[in-house]
C-alpha cells in the first residue's frame, strides 16, 4: 500500500516540476504567464495547442523554449501554400545499398520530433493540414504501406495569424477540434515590452535550463490521469459541453442565440484532463469545479462555431463561453 | 456508517474520520433545514391565523382560541414533518460543505471514493484524497455559518409578520367590537333621522349667532358641533351612579364655599337633585343681583369643581366650566343661561330620561307635553326656534308655579306674537345698551318693551335663548345689557314682572 506521504510527495514533485518549467520558460518569455501555464497544462495532459496572435509576439520562441526546458527534440515547419504532406510526414526515398541493390527507405519528415512548431498553419492547403492533423490525432504516420509511430511525447504547437487572411486556408472545425487548447497570445504590456527590449538587446541573453525530460513528462502525464473526479464534477463538465449546443435541450440561452455548432466530446475530455492538471498544480488529488472553469475558455473557444448573428454582432467565442459558464450551475 | 458500503478501498484510518465529519455536517445541515422549515411554517401559521381572524372579524364571528391555535400550529407541524422527510443525505451534506467551506469538492469526492470503492483508480491517490478531505474539512468546520445566518430571511419575515399582526390586533382591540359599533351607528342614524329634520324645521334659515369665539356660527353649525360633542362626551347613562354622585358631591362641595350656593349644596348632599336644580335656577334668575365678588367666588368654585370632575363626568364638568366662564365674562343672559344649563344637568341626575342623552331631550322638546315643553324657553338652545328666540324672556318673568302648568293657548299665542321679532316691534329686552326709560304704558300692539320707541329690529342675535337687538343693527352682547337692572328700580320690579306676565292686571294698577 502506498503511504499517503508518498502520494503527497509525488504531488509536490509534480507541482515543483511544473513550477520549474514555468520559471525557466519565463526566463526567455517575458510576461504571458497565463499562456505559459496553459501550454504547460496542455503538455502534461498530452494535448496540442493552437496559438493565435500577431506576428512577433514570441510564439516561435515559446515553442523553442519549451523544447529546451523539457529537453525534447523539436522541429519547425513553416506552412506555405506549396507545402506538401510529404514535406511534413516524410517520404520513401530510393536508396542504393552497398551491395548495389536499390530500396525505398522512409525518410522521416519534420513531424518526427517531440515538439513540432507548425508555424502559420493556416497558410498550407487543406491536404497538407490534414496530414499534420492526422498525425496529431493518431500519433503515427502512414507512408505507403508502412506505418511509422511518432516519438513520445509528441506535441504540436501550431500558430496562426488572425489578420493576414489573404491566401490562407482557415482550419476546418474538425481539425480545430484536435487541438487541446487554443490560446490567444495578446500584446505585451508596457512593462513586459520594456523587459523584452532589455533582455533581447543586451550582450547576454538569458538561456533557459532544462528541468525535465521526455520520461519525466510521460510520467507526469500518467500521474495526472489518476487524479480523481467525482461524478457530479464530471457531470458539470458534461453539462458545460452540452450547454454549447443550440439544438439540445441542455443548450444554454447564449448558445441558442449565437452558436451554430457546439463543442464535441473531445471538449469534455479536454476539460477534465486540463482540470486534473490544474488540480494537481493546486496540490489536490481531486478535480473541483473551479479547475474546470479555469480551463474552460482555452478548451471551448475553438470548438464553438458562431452563427451568422454572432458574426454580425461581433460576438467573440470567448464572450459566448463566458456566458455559457455563467448560465450553467455547478450543482444540478 | 459508510463502512458497510466499502468493500476494500481507502485505509480504515481515514474512513471513520470522514464518516464522523460528514455526519457532523449532515446534522448541522439537517438542523438548519429544520429551523428553516419551522420558521417558514410559523410564518405561514401566523399569516393564516391573522387572515382567519380578520375574516372571522369581518363576518362578525369570533373563533375560539383553540381553533386559532390549531390554525397557527398546523403549518408548523407540516413543516416539521417535511424537514424530517427531507433530512439531507451524506452526499448532499458533503456537497453543501464543499460549497460553503470552499473545500474544492474534496469532501464529496472522498465520500464518493469511500462509498464506491470499485471505481478507485489508484489506492495511493485515493487515500491521499480522503485524508486531504478530512484535514481540510476539519480545519474549515469552524467556519460553518451559524444557524441564525441561514434562517436570517425567515427570521426577518417572521418578525415582520408578528409585528404587523400585533399592530392589527392592537388596532382591533382599540376599536369597538363590530356588534357594538353597529349599535352605535344605529343610534347615530336614528339621532340624525329624528333630530336632523326637527332642527331643520326649527331653523329654516342660516340665522347668525353671536360670536362666541370670535367667529360667527350658524345654528346649523352649532347643531352639528353639538352632535359631534354628543358623540364624544360620555353619556350620563354610561356613567356609573357612583361616579355621577361623586361629581355632584364635588359640585356641592364647591358651592358650599360660596354663600349663595350653600342651600344648593345642602340639597345636593341630601340627594335632592331636583330641589338643588330649582334653587340653582333661582340663582340663575337672580344672577344680576349677585355682587361681582360673589360671582367671582362662585366662578372660581365652579371652575375648581369642573377641573376635579372632568375625568368622572365630563358633561357636568363642561357645564360647570361654562357657568364659571359665563360668571366671569358674560352678561346677565349668558350667566343665567349657563347656570340654568347646570341646573338642568342637576335635574337630569335625578331624571331617568336623562339616560337617553341629549337626543332624547331634543325629542322631548318637540312634544306638546313633557319636560322639554315645560322648560319652554328655559335656556335650552334647541328650543329657541320654537319660541322665537325669546324663551329666556318668557321664562324669566314667568311665575314659578306657572312653569309647571301647561300654558293657556291664547296666552301662549299672544306671548309668541309679542315676542316675535318684526320691523315694528322689537324684543321685549331689545335695547341699545344705553340707559333707556321703561315706558309705563304698553304700546298699542301689546308688545311694549323697554326702549321700544327707539328700538329697531336690526339684526337678531341668538346666543342660546337670549335674543338682543341693537338700534343700529349691530351685534350686541346681551350680557352687557341688563335692562332691568339698569332701568327698573328694585321696588318696582315686581310690578314690571306682573306686567309682562300679563297677570298684573290693568293699567290702573300700573
Amino acid at each position: 500500500m502506498i503511504p499517503v506521504s508518498q502520494t503527497q510527495a509525488e504531488i509536490e514533485q509534480f507541482r515543483y516540476i511544473a513550477r520549474a518549467i514555468d520559471e525557466q520558460v519565463a526566463r526567455t518569455i517575458v510576461g504571458q504567464h497565463a499562456i505559459v501555464r496553459a501550454v504547460t497544462i496542455a503538455i502534461l495532459a498530452g494535448g496540442h495547442v493552437l496559438l493565435e496572435g500577431m506576428p512577433g509576439l514570441g510564439k516561435t520562441l515559446l515553442v523553442h523554449t519549451f523544447a529546451r526546458v523539457l529537453r525534447l527534440r523539436d522541429s519547425r515547419i513553416q506552412f506555405t501554400p506549396d507545402l506538401m504532406p510529404a514535406d511534413i510526414t516524410g517520404t520513401n526515398v530510393l536508396f542504393e545499398r552497398e551491395d548495389g541493390r536499390r530500396v525505398f527507405e522512409f525518410q522521416p519528415g519534420p513531424i518526427f520530433a517531440n515538439f513540432v512548431l507548425a508555424d502559420e498553419i493556416n497558410r498550407a492547403t487543406p491536404k497538407t493540414q490534414a496530414a499534420l492533423l492526422e498525425a496529431m490525432q493518431e500519433r503515427h504516420v502512414t507512408v505507403g504501406t508502412a506505418s511509422h509511430s511518432l516519438p513520445q511525447p509528441f506535441f504540436v504547437l501550431a500558430t496562426q495569424n488572425p489578420i493576414e487572411l489573404e491566401g490562407t486556408y482557415p482550419l476546418p472545425e474538425a481539425e480545430l477540434d484536435r487541438f487541446f487548447f487554443k490560446l490567444n497570445v495578446g500584446f505585451p504590456s508596457r512593462e513586459d515590452l520594456t523587459e523584452i527590449v532589455r533582455r533581447t538587446t543586451g550582450r547576454v541573453v538569458p538561456e533557459p535550463c532544462p528541468v525535465a525530460d521526455a520520461t519525466t513528462v510521460l510520467a507526469m502525464q500518467a500521474f495526472a490521469r489518476e487524479v480523481l473526479v467525482a461524478d457530479h464534477v464530471a457531470d458539470y463538465a458534461a453539462r458545460l459541453v452540452l450547454a454549447t449546443h443550440p439544438n439540445l435541450p441542455e443548450g444554454a440561452e447564449p448558445a441558442r442565440r449565437f452558436v451554430r455548432y457546439g463543442a464535441s466530446p473531445r471538449a469534455a475530455q479536454a476539460l477534465i484532463l486540463g482540470a486534473k492538471i490544474q488540480a494537481l498544480l493546486s496540490g489536490r488529488a481531486n478535480v473541483a469545479y473551479a479547475d474546470i472553469r479555469a480551463v474552460a475558455l482555452a478548451a471551448l473557444r475553438h470548438r464553438l462555431v458562431p452563427n451568422y448573428e454572432a458574426q454580425v454582432n461581433a460576438i467573440a467565442a470567448d464572450t459566448l463561453v463566458a456566458d455559457i459558464l455563467r448560465s450553467v450551475p455547478e450543482d444540478a | 456508517m459508510y463502512s458497510r458500503l466499502v468493500k476494500g478501498g481507502p485505509a480504515p484510518t481515514e474512513e471513520p474520520a470522514l464518516s464522523s465529519i460528514v455526519e457532523h455536517f449532515r446534522r448541522r445541515l439537517g438542523l438548519e433545514g429544520l429551523a428553516r422549515f419551522v420558521m417558514r411554517g410559523s410564518l405561514a401559521g401566523l399569516v393564516l391565523a391573522l387572515l382567519t381572524q380578520r375574516l372571522a372579524a369581518t363576518i362578525g364571528h369570533e373563533l375560539p382560541a383553540l381553533v386559532m391555535c390549531s390554525i397557527a400550529i398546523t403549518p408548523v407541524v407540516v413543516a416539521l414533518a417535511l424537514a424530517i422527510v427531507r433530512w439531507p443525505s451524506p452526499r448532499h451534506a458533503a456537497r453543501v460543505a464543499d460549497r460553503r467551506l470552499a473545500l474544492d469538492e474534496r469532501l464529496s469526492t472522498a465520500l464518493e471514493l469511500v462509498c464506491d470503492r470499485a471505481r478507485q483508480p489508484a489506492a495511493g491517490l485515493a487515500r491521499f484524497q480522503v485524508a486531504d478531505a478530512v484535514r481540510a474539512a476539519s480545519a474549515a468546520s469552524e467556519h460553518w455559518p451559524s444557524p441564525l445566518a441561514s434562517v436570517r430571511r425567515e427570521l426577518l419575515a417572521t418578525l415582520f409578520v408578528v409585528t404587523a399582526g400585533s399592530l392589527l390586533l392592537l388596532d382591533e382591540r382599540g376599536a369597538p367590537p363590530p356588534r357594538q359599533a353597529g349599535e352605535l351607528s344605529g343610534i347615530a342614524s336614528v339621532s340624525n333621522r329624528d333630530v336632523g329634520p326637527t332642527l331643520g324645521e326649527l331653523l329654516p334659515g342660516e340665522v347668525s349667532t353671536p360670536d362666541w369665539g370670535g367667529q360667527p356660527h350658524s345654528l346649523r353649525d352649532l347643531d352639528t358641533r353639538q352632535q359631534g360633542e354628543g358623540e364624544v362626551d360620555v353619556p350620563a347613562a354610561a356613567l356609573p351612579a357612583g361616579e355621577r354622585r361623586a361629581a355632584l358631591d364635588r359640585l356641592a362641595e364647591a358651592l358650599r364655599e360660596v354663600s349663595v350656593g350653600r342651600d344648593i349644596a345642602e340639597r345636593i348632599e341630601q340627594a335632592d337633585d331636583e330641589g338643588a336644580a330649582e334653587l340653582l335656577r333661582q340663582l340663575a334668575e337672580d344672577a344680576d343681583q349677585l355682587s361681582a365678588e360673589a360671582k367671582e367666588q362662585l366662578a372660581r368654585a365652579l371652575h375648581e369643581a369642573a377641573e376635579d370632575t372632568a375625568n368622572s363626568d365630563s358633561r357636568l364638568a363642561g357645564l360647570e366650566e361654562q357657568a364659571a366662564q359665563a360668571l366671569e365674562d358674560a352678561g346677565y343672559a349668558g350667566q343665567r343661561q349657563a347656570l340654568e344649563d347646570l341646573a338642568q344637568a342637576l335635574d337630569d341626575a335625578g331624571d331617568p330620561r336623562a339616560d337617553a342623552g341629549p337626543a332624547s331631550r331634543r325629542e322631548g322638546s318637540t312634544q306638546p307635553e313633557g319636560r322639554g315643553q315645560e322648560q319652554g324657553g328655559a335656556g335650552q338652545g334647541e328650543d329657541d326656534g320654537t319660541n322665537g328666540g325669546t324663551g329666556t324672556a318668557g321664562n324669566r318673568f314667568a311665575p314659578r308655579d306657572a312653569r309647571a302648568e301647561a300654558p293657556d293657548p291664547d296666552e301662549q299665542a299672544a306671548r309668541e306674537r309679542a315676542y316675535e321679532p318684526s320691523a315694528e316691534r322689537g324684543s321685549p329686552l331689545a335695547t341699545t345698551g344705553e340707559l333707556v326709560e321703561v315706558p309705563l304704558e304698553l304700546q298699542e300692539d301689546g308688545g311694549g318693551v323697554p326702549g321700544g320707541d327707539g328700538a329697531e329690529p336690526g339684526r337678531r342675535e341668538d346666543r342660546g335663548s337670549a335674543v338682543v337687538a341693537r338700534e343700529d343693527g349691530g351685534l350686541q352682547d346681551p350680557g352687557l345689557v341688563a335692562a332691568e337692572q339698569n332701568v327698573v328700580p328694585d321696588d318696582r320690579r315686581e310690578m314690571v314682572r306682573d306686567y309682562f306676565n300679563g297677570a298684573g292686571g290693568d293699567e290702573d294698577e300700573r
